[in-house]
């Protein structure tokens, strides 16, 4: 169930069962702090993937400051989502509301993407957009061998079988004997990565 | 023409290398100059405006996505893969990298370019370096013998740029700010990102109470960068208690090279800053603690005072934590005994500073940086005998004749080189006396060394390493090659063939090092005596 408020600020907020998406006094510098912490994942990625649809500001605030990155929003509540391009008249060819990652276009999934975590519009829903960001990470089957095969650098890496119950790491795909299958330049790549691992 | 040059490693490395660097575009009139760096050296980008494009590694963003469960687990190789693309797209005639990590070999490696130059890596231990200079920088530096050259001078010859110009320049901006009129202005730079390189606050306020008692009209910059702003009021306040005439100055890395033209003299830890004052011409004194390596990063000019410890363990290494129970080689460090070695620097007493070096080499070690006529950089202990003193001289001048591949001409030029020696040797008052005795040694050396290869040659034929390893241990070598080796051996884990050809090689060159030296001091004593009257 949403509800409208007025924030402090004088901009509109909602409420959603109760509990408010952003924040009460000024949702804009709110979504300004946001940003700050993101800005230097940002760099250099080719497209942005927000978890949480808040009340909009924060993806306003996104689009406005990277016109050109194409942004996925996931967020299971349709009704929130339709709200919000409505109201900020979201139009850009760029900027989609989904309600899961396997939506997002492989073209997005294939180069450098970073996820954003909007943690106010999480309450309620923690487990689903938990389960959003163990898919985008990649360390669990099936989704290590999908994004590993819409690499065309390391699509002749064998699935890397991992017997340990937790996330895999760039270790273990160091370790995988099938690296020398690939071609030179991105095998350089990968241990120049293994160099970095402390 | 289109050049790519590659220093991955921090600030002061890369203002070590820009002299080499700057150099290339002197080499390649015209060329079109790119530079590949961390993202956490930007701040250096005003000082380097000699660069066209830089391109920025974004290490710890990478660093950061490789341990973060919650990112994609393919997002450093995306953002390596994308830097390295973008990077071989620009079509680059000539790469040069001048870092010696591995990391940096890897994107060598992944970058595409017809001519390349420094460490490239082949595979986890094949590596491959375009010129001696900087398979002599990966391999000899990477272990504890440390080798005889400065950085920068390893980053010039192996760039093959002008060494009459391998002074660092470096851009600089005028914040406005002026020195004190009627004062000694001295700049004082006491922090350093590892905490191993520091000097307590007490010893620095007791060392500037000295000097401000000692020296008239004293007054002390404390250097700090904005975030250092707390801990330098810090440190000023406890100035001021103790009646030290001083302020604090916060400025960019470009400004501070524009004020440093004007200082009396910057003392320093070993930070980005001296290389800074170096470049500004500014009179230095260094305080070399913790893992300072000063024989191989020391300011980049002549005249320069390096004050360090006298404790085993310094210097350490560079990447472990302290490994004694207190901060030895900076407690060691009598405060009122440092004050007074940068008062008789300032006085440019060298002949007290000699004295001082003798009386107190138990507790504190004063060295002399020097410039030879070509501009290369070398550390004089201010206590070490005049033997001790020419056979380093020796030992830099035939490094370099090896290192630049003239031993292998059919007229090797000895008697020119010497000339040049016996030169540098009068200029700087270094007699010939001990001439005889460092031949001894070095003959003594060469014939250790030659039979040792001959050995080598047959263990390769019998794949019997280890126990041809065991006899350079137990072979009387310098103590510090056999070091070099075991730092060597310990790299490679088993030593199988590849390993083992890289020890020959070394050795290989030692030798061929020692045959120079040994030429070159023939050369020397045939010369005609009043060259060196």
């Amino acid at each position: 169930m949403i509800e409208v408020v007025q924030a402090r600020s004088g901009d509109e907020v909602f409420k959603y069962n109760g509990r408010l998406l952003a924040s009460r006094n000024d949702p804009r510098q709110e979504s300004q702090l946001w940003l700050e912490t993101y800005r230097s994942l940002i760099r250099g990625s080719k497209s942005a993937i927000v978890l949480g649809a808040g009340a909009g500001y924060h993806i306003e605030r996104l689009i406005s400051e990277y016109p050109s990155l194409p942004v996925y929003v996931i967020d299971p509540r349709t009704d929130i989502c339709d709200r919000i391009k409505n109201k900020f008249g979201f139009t850009f060819s760029n900027i989609h509301f989904i309600d899961k990652a396997e939506l997002i276009s492989e073209r997005a999934l294939a180069n450098t993407f970073v996820i954003l975590k909007h943690i106010p519009s999480w309450f309620g829903l923690e487990e689903k957009f938990q389960s959003e960001i163990i898919k985008l990470s990649g360390r669990f089957e099936p989704f290590f061998s999908k994004f590993k095969n819409l690499r065309p650098g390391l699509a002749q890496l064998s699935d890397v079988r991992v017997l340990q119950a937790g996330p895999m790491s760039i270790k273990n795909v160091l370790s995988e004997p099938s690296l020398h299958n690939l071609n030179f330049e991105d095998v350089c790549c990968l241990k120049a990565l293994g160099e970095l691992v402390k | 023409m289109k050049v790519l040059a590659i220093s991955l490693l921090r600030i002061g490395d890369l203002l070590m290398a820009s002299a080499a660097i700057q150099g290339l575009k002197n080499k390649y009139p015209g060329c079109e100059l790119h530079l590949l760096i961390n993202r956490e050296c930007e701040s250096a980008r005003d000082l380097l405006k000699f660069v066209d494009k830089f391109h920025f590694f974004e290490r710890s963003q990478i660093q950061s996505s490789l341990g973060e469960v919650e990112r994609n687990i393919f997002e450093g190789y995306d953002r390596i893969k994308d830097l390295t693309t973008r990077l071989s797209e620009n079509k680059y005639d000539l790469i040069i990298n001048f870092s010696q990590t591995r990391l940096s070999g890897y994107l060598m490696s992944a970058i595409r370019a017809p001519d390349k130059v420094g460490l490239e890596m082949m595979d986890q231990t094949l590596a491959r370096f375009g010129v001696p200079w900087f398979r002599y920088l990966n391999t000899w530096m990477g272990t504890r013998y440390r080798g005889v050259f400065h950085y920068s001078d390893i980053c010039t010859f192996g760039a093959g740029v002008n060494t009459d110009n391998n002074r660092i320049r470096l851009s600089s901006t005028d914040s406005g700010w002026r020195p004190k009129p009627d004062c000694k202005n001295i700049f004082i730079q006491p922090f350093s990102a590892d905490a191993k390189k520091e000097w307590s606050f007490e010893s620095w306020a007791t060392a500037l109470s000295y000097l401000s008692r000692t020296i008239p009209n004293s007054h002390f910059f404390i250097l700090g960068s904005p975030a250092e702003k707390v801990k330098s009021e810090d440190l000023n306040a406890l100035l001021q208690e103790r009646s030290v005439s001083s302020e604090v100055l916060i400025l960019t890395f470009s400004e501070l090279c524009f004020a440093l033209k004007s200082a009396d003299a910057l003392f320093t830890l070993d930070t980005s800053i001296k290389h800074l004052a170096a470049s500004s011409g500014c009179p230095i004194v260094e305080l070399a603690l913790g893992s300072s390596d000063v024989q191989f990063t020391g300011a980049h000019q002549k005249d320069s005072l390096i004050i360090s410890g006298v404790t085993e363990c310094f210097p350490c290494n560079h990447s472990s934590p302290c490994s004694q129970s207190t901060h030895r080689c900076a407690d060691s460090l009598n405060p009122n005994l440092v004050g007074s070695a940068f008062e008789h620097f300032l006085n440019k007493n060298w002949s007290a500073l000699s004295v001082m070096a003798y009386d107190y080499q138990n507790s504190i070690q004063l060295s002399r940086t020097r410039l030879t006529q070509d501009s290369i950089w070398w550390l004089e202990k201010l206590n070490s005998n005049q033997k001790t003193k020419l056979s380093h001289i020796l030992d830099k001048w035939a490094w370099k004749y090896v290192l630049n591949q003239l031993h292998h001409g059919v007229l090797a030029s000895y008697g020119s080189e010497a000339l040049k020696v016996s030169q540098y040797m009068k200029n700087n008052g270094i007699d010939r006396n001990d001439l005889t005795a460092i031949e001894l040694d070095a003959v003594h050396l060469e014939r250790t060394l030659y039979s040792l290869n001959v050995v080598m040659q047959k263990s390769v034929k019998a794949q019997r390493f280890d126990e041809c390893l065991q006899l350079i241990f137990t072979s009387d070598l310098d103590e510090s090659i056999k070091v070099c080796i075991r730092d060597f051996t310990s790299t490679y884990g088993d030593v199988g063939l590849y390993a083992f050809r890289q020890i020959q090689n070394l050795m290989s060159d030692l030798q061929a090092h020692i045959q120079v030296k040994i030429k070159t001091i023939k050369a020397l004593s045939q010369q005609i005596p009043e060259v060196f009257i």
